[in-house]
């Protein structure tokens, strides 16, 4: 009796993930086709009025963060990235950063926007905030895992990375980028933020008419055109982040045996970097955002991170070095002082488990 | 309705595992020719499904989504005939018999059978493959039926199949032109769209513009 009912919730449970990849691609198409919606297509925004009230941003660069497969919508990620991010900004000087892209949507509305099941995300979205670790986050890593393989389907992929691409560049437009001024730019996607950072760059190419570069950290990337349209792509990855590594294994268009595929001729053309970040994983306590574990040059992961982002932009004139070295130095002591928060915090949590 | 409902459901997972005795049941019974009829209709619009991307490219409305799948799954059914036609000709000059159409029609029709799940080629980026199994699949149940027909002789189907398969591509290139101009015109009649359309060709001209072509574009036709 307890077996069948097992076997039951299983197979129920399977019937539902694969109702679930069957239906990803819906959200694109349909966008696309105008079946939610009587939009007959989305307009190019390089060849919309610019808005008058926004003024040219004077960055003479700008970096779009694409966040990881837990993010509910721009706003509502996993905290590690807000911490992170917020660091990220203050240590990445003179740069436009535009952090407010939810990835996982061609029309960059989050989970708990107009959606069927929005109420559903919101009960998700506050037990994350009374837990981090809670399980139901399953749900949500899955419907964005399905769209990141929709990113990167050669079928899906055109429409899908359009919209993104659509989005980011409105969002560059209302933080004062000017399209045609050919400032580059700099995309940076954790886990599948990486392909669908990739993916866009198909499009953001001959939208922005700039150089675009993707960093990606712990990224799954696929063997995705968009890689024909970028100046550089740098892959960080830890060393103890087997999710990374997905990438590699299950994308065959990676495979060394694929000589002409799109990903081996850019790594042969140069374009493609991976850079090792030690000991890092791709979740847990030792993640590329962690404030609590440190490389053995006693950086914490975070820091790490963010500055050896600061170190490619510098490295390729996308900030400048010595504004790089003053903001480091700026704000070592609030890293220091959160990292210490941060373990202080992780001890008392440890202190008060049974 | 849901006996018969069942009796496709049957028919399509004995066809998949190849079962010989289905074969043989269906060769001896014309009345399965309504079923089977069903299965490939059934195959084609679920395989339409899973590769309805081209419909949503091009923009097609939901009540024009829903007739494009009936009319894939009767054009589909119009081809297994074909194919069916040419395998059947080919048995009768290599191997003189006197079986009559209408009954390998019924068993090539059961080819469709895999294609009842080709719906799944809907699936973010392994649906391609899994559209590759079904074909394979599809292609060993004709095969397998075949040669039940053919009292076990494997060589005989095996030779009918391909060669009836060969036939069929020569024509489409040769005097079947008219035929699958046709067969387009009238698809887009009815669906508003082209068979044919690569997804670059629609999106070309919103991702590109003349100052910024991109470097390379595989797969898409200018």
């Amino acid at each position: 009796m307890i077996l069948s009912t097992l076997n039951l919730l299983i197979t129920g449970l399977i019937l539902l993930i694969v109702l679930g990849a069957l239906l990803a691609p819906f959200e694109s198409l349909g966008w696309w086709a105008g079946w939610f919606g009587e939009k007959p297509a989305p307009p190019r925004p390089d060849q919309a009025a610019p808005d008058a009230r926004v003024t040219e941003h004077p960055a003479q660069s700008a970096l779009v963060y694409l966040s990881g497969i837990g993010a509910i919508d721009a706003a509502s990620i996993p905290q590690e990235e807000i911490d992170w991010g917020k660091m990220a900004v203050k240590r990445l000087p003179g740069v436009l950063v535009v952090p407010d892209i939810y990835p996982y949507s061609v029309t960059n509305a989050g989970l708990t926007a107009d959606r069927t099941f929005s109420k559903v995300y919101r009960w998700m979205e506050q037990r994350r905030l009374e837990n981090p670790y809670d399980a139901l986050q399953f749900v949500i890593n899955l419907r964005n895992l399905f769209q990141v393989a929709v990113s990167a389907d050669r079928r899906y992929g055109p429409i899908y990375n359009l919209g993104v691409a659509n989005e980011i560049v409105k969002a560059l437009q209302s933080r004062g980028y000017r399209v045609g001024s050919g400032k580059p730019v700099a995309l940076v996607g954790f886990s599948g933020g990486g392909q669908v950072a990739v993916g866009a760059a198909s499009y953001l190419a001959p939208l922005l008419q700039a150089p675009i570069r993707v960093i990606s950290v712990g990224g799954v990337m696929s063997d995705d055109p968009g890689l024909n349209h970028l100046t550089r792509l740098y892959h960080l990855y830890g060393e103890a982040d087997p999710v990374q590594k997905l990438g590699h294994w299950l994308y065959a268009g990676r495979w060394k045996w694929f000589p002409n595929s799109d990903w081996n001729r850019a790594a042969a053309a140069g374009k493609i970097e991976e850079i090792s970040m030690g000991p890092m994983g791709h979740n847990g306590a030792k993640n590329y955002f962690s404030w609590t574990a440190f490389t053995s040059e006693g950086t914490s992961h975070a820091i790490a991170t963010i500055d050896k982002i600061g170190d490619l932009l510098a490295q390729d004139g996308l900030i400048d070095p010595a504004a790089l070295q003053a903001a480091r130095a700026a704000t070592d002591p609030e890293a220091r002082a959160y990292e210490a928060a941060r373990i202080a915090e992780a001890a008392r949590a440890r202190a008060s488990r049974p | 309705m849901l006996d018969f409902i069942r009796l496709m459901w049957i028919g399509t997972i004995e066809a998949m595992r190849l079962n010989p005795q289905a074969f043989a049941y269906v060769e001896a019974e014309n009345r399965t020719g309504t079923v089977v009829l069903a299965i490939a209709i059934v195959g084609g619009a679920s395989l339409l499904l899973g590769q309805s991307v081209i419909l949503f490219v091009n923009r097609v409305r939901p009540a024009r989504f829903v007739l494009s799948l009936l009319l894939n799954g009767i054009i589909f059914t119009l081809s297994l005939l074909v194919w069916a036609f040419a395998i059947w000709l080919t048995g009768r000059i290599l191997f003189p018999n006197a079986i009559p159409f209408a009954t390998v029609a019924r068993l090539v029709a059961l080819g469709a059978a895999p294609y009842v799940f080709g719906f799944l080629v809907l699936l973010p980026y392994a649906g391609n493959f899994i559209g590759k199994v079904l074909a394979v699949w599809s292609f060993l149940v004709v095969l397998a039926a075949l040669t039940t027909l053919a009292n076990g002789n494997f060589g005989a189907a095996l030779i009918c199949t391909t060669i009836g398969w060969v036939i069929i591509t020569v024509m489409s290139a040769t005097i079947g032109r008219p035929v699958i101009a046709l067969r387009n015109w009238l698809w887009k009649r009815l669906t508003g769209s082209d068979m044919e359309a690569s997804v670059q060709d629609l999106l070309t001209q919103f991702a590109t513009s003349e100052q910024a072509e991109p470097q390379r574009d595989k797969g898409g036709r200018r």
